[in-house]
């Protein structure tokens, strides 16, 4: 799949993912996954990036299988920023359909 | 790659992110690789499902802003070229200033290297009298022999050397930036990293960081806009003193003062750079010791041993500083009592 394509969306899949409920990175990493094929370890990044960015918050939780794990939660204005980004891909996606419909039917 | 290795490798290439920053990447990374073998694979297949190493680090750095090309430099080699460069950067600086004067002002500059040197001689001739008093006591007064006398003697007269060198740098760095450069802008350090946006990169507090950033900058730029004022008004100055000495193109290129208030200039330059009482004492004992090395003198002509004359140096010397000292009590009433 065309890689411009996944990068754009990542970023809205996994805000929808932990809109959901709080995940810790590994389990995001598998939710994104079964939705598109991503290579696992770019989601770090963007997890870090987003929590620089004040859209998620961080904390700690204690697990049975070994190390504490770090869960990420959705804040305010990252649900302000998943709605503004989800708006706008549907508005995309739309005009884009459409245009492809018109202009090159299948 | 094993885990370790590819965790070493993140671990360097991300040296420049803040250690917590870093240390929380790598944990995640861990966990992420302990889970995947956990659900079967091997360590080599997990760290495989990365990608390239090194595309990886370019995104994380990404993500932080940060220049992907940074490579981190050898701090201590990076810090010696630095400090060798910027001496260099200071003497070409203050040469090239020295060459953009004009006569008047380089004269200023030299008479104020007098006045400087004169301090510094005078300091010297203080601590060279302080070195022999101690020495005297030292070695005669003390009960302990006087091999360890001298000993200590030494000992106190090289660190009083290196006290008295270092402190003549310091001056002579000082007077060259205070009067000398004017437009020094001295060089950049060598930057730990090199940052592509002006944005805050690291997990702190964003908003109190920019606030004192933004008042640090204003004050900065106040006290910035304030030196280049003086400067502008200094360069006003000298252009215009050229620009007189060019309408008048008969006059000598030479400063027209007489001997007198050259010499007034100097010693009220010493003055206020040395302070008055100290310029006070310093003249007093000069005299002290020049009569009392004349009267020393004298007396060694006329046959006497030389410890005679030493102590009536010192008595001059010593005496001309009480006087002086309470003439400074009475008569100016500076301490105090006045007449």
């Amino acid at each position: 799949m065309n890689a411009q394509f996944k990068k754009g969306v990542l970023e809205l899949v996994v805000l929808i993912s932990l809109a959901k409920n709080d995940m810790y990175g590994y389990e995001i990493v598998s939710e994104v996954s079964k939705i598109i094929e991503v290579n696992e370890g770019t989601i770090y990044p963007l997890l870090k990036r987003l929590t620089n960015e004040k859209y998620f918050e961080t904390y700690l939780r204690e697990s049975s299988e070994g190390p504490p794990r770090k869960y990420y939660h959705l804040t305010r204005s990252g649900k302000a920023y998943k709605d503004e980004l989800k708006e706008e891909w549907l508005t995309f996606n739309e005009s884009v359909t459409k245009f492809i419909m018109e202009c090159d039917s299948l | 790659m094993t885990k370790h290795e590819f965790l070493n490798l993140l671990e360097q290439r991300l040296i420049v992110l803040n250690d917590d920053e870093r240390a929380d990447l790598l944990n995640e990374y861990e966990q992420h690789i302990e889970m995947k073998m956990q659900s079967g694979l091997s360590e080599e297949e997990a760290i495989a499902d990365f990608g390239d190493p090194e595309e990886l680090i370019k995104e994380l750095l990404e993500a932080y802003h940060l220049n992907t090309d940074y490579q981190p430099q050898n701090r201590f080699a990076a810090n010696i070229t630095y400090g060798v460069k910027s001496c260099a950067h200071f003497l070409s600086s203050t040469f090239e200033s020295l060459c953009q004067q004009n006569k008047k002002s380089l004269f200023q500059s030299f008479l104020r290297l007098c006045g400087l040197g004169i301090f510094l001689g005078v300091l010297y001739t203080f601590g060279a009298l302080f070195c022999h008093m101690l020495h005297s006591f030292l070695v005669y007064t003390l009960p302990f022999g006087s091999s360890i006398g001298r000993a200590v003697y030494q000992l106190i007269e090289l660190c009083l050397y290196l006290i008295y060198m270092a402190f003549t740098i310091y001056l002579i760095i000082f007077f060259i930036k205070r009067y000398i450069l004017i437009d020094y802008k001295p060089l950049e350090q060598p930057a730990a990293c090199h940052y592509s946006s002006t944005e805050p990169v690291f997990n702190f507090d964003f908003d109190g960081a920019k606030n004192y950033a933004m008042g640090a900058r204003e004050q900065a730029g106040e006290t910035i806009a304030r030196m280049r004022m003086k400067a502008a008004q200094s360069k006003e100055m000298r252009l215009a003193e050229k620009e007189g000495s060019e309408k008048a193109p008969f006059r000598i290129p030479f400063p027209d003062i007489s001997l007198s208030t050259l010499c007034m200039k100097v010693v009220i330059w010493c003055c206020r750079f040395v302070g008055f009482f100290f310029l006070l004492f310093a003249v007093c004992s000069a005299l002290g010791l020049i009569a009392g090395t004349a009267t020393a003198f004298v007396f060694v002509v006329m046959g006497y041993s030389i410890i005679g004359p030493f102590l009536i140096v010192l008595g001059c010397t010593l005496l001309s500083i009480v006087v002086t000292a309470l003439l400074i009590q009475f008569v100016f009433g500076i301490g105090g009592a006045k007449i």
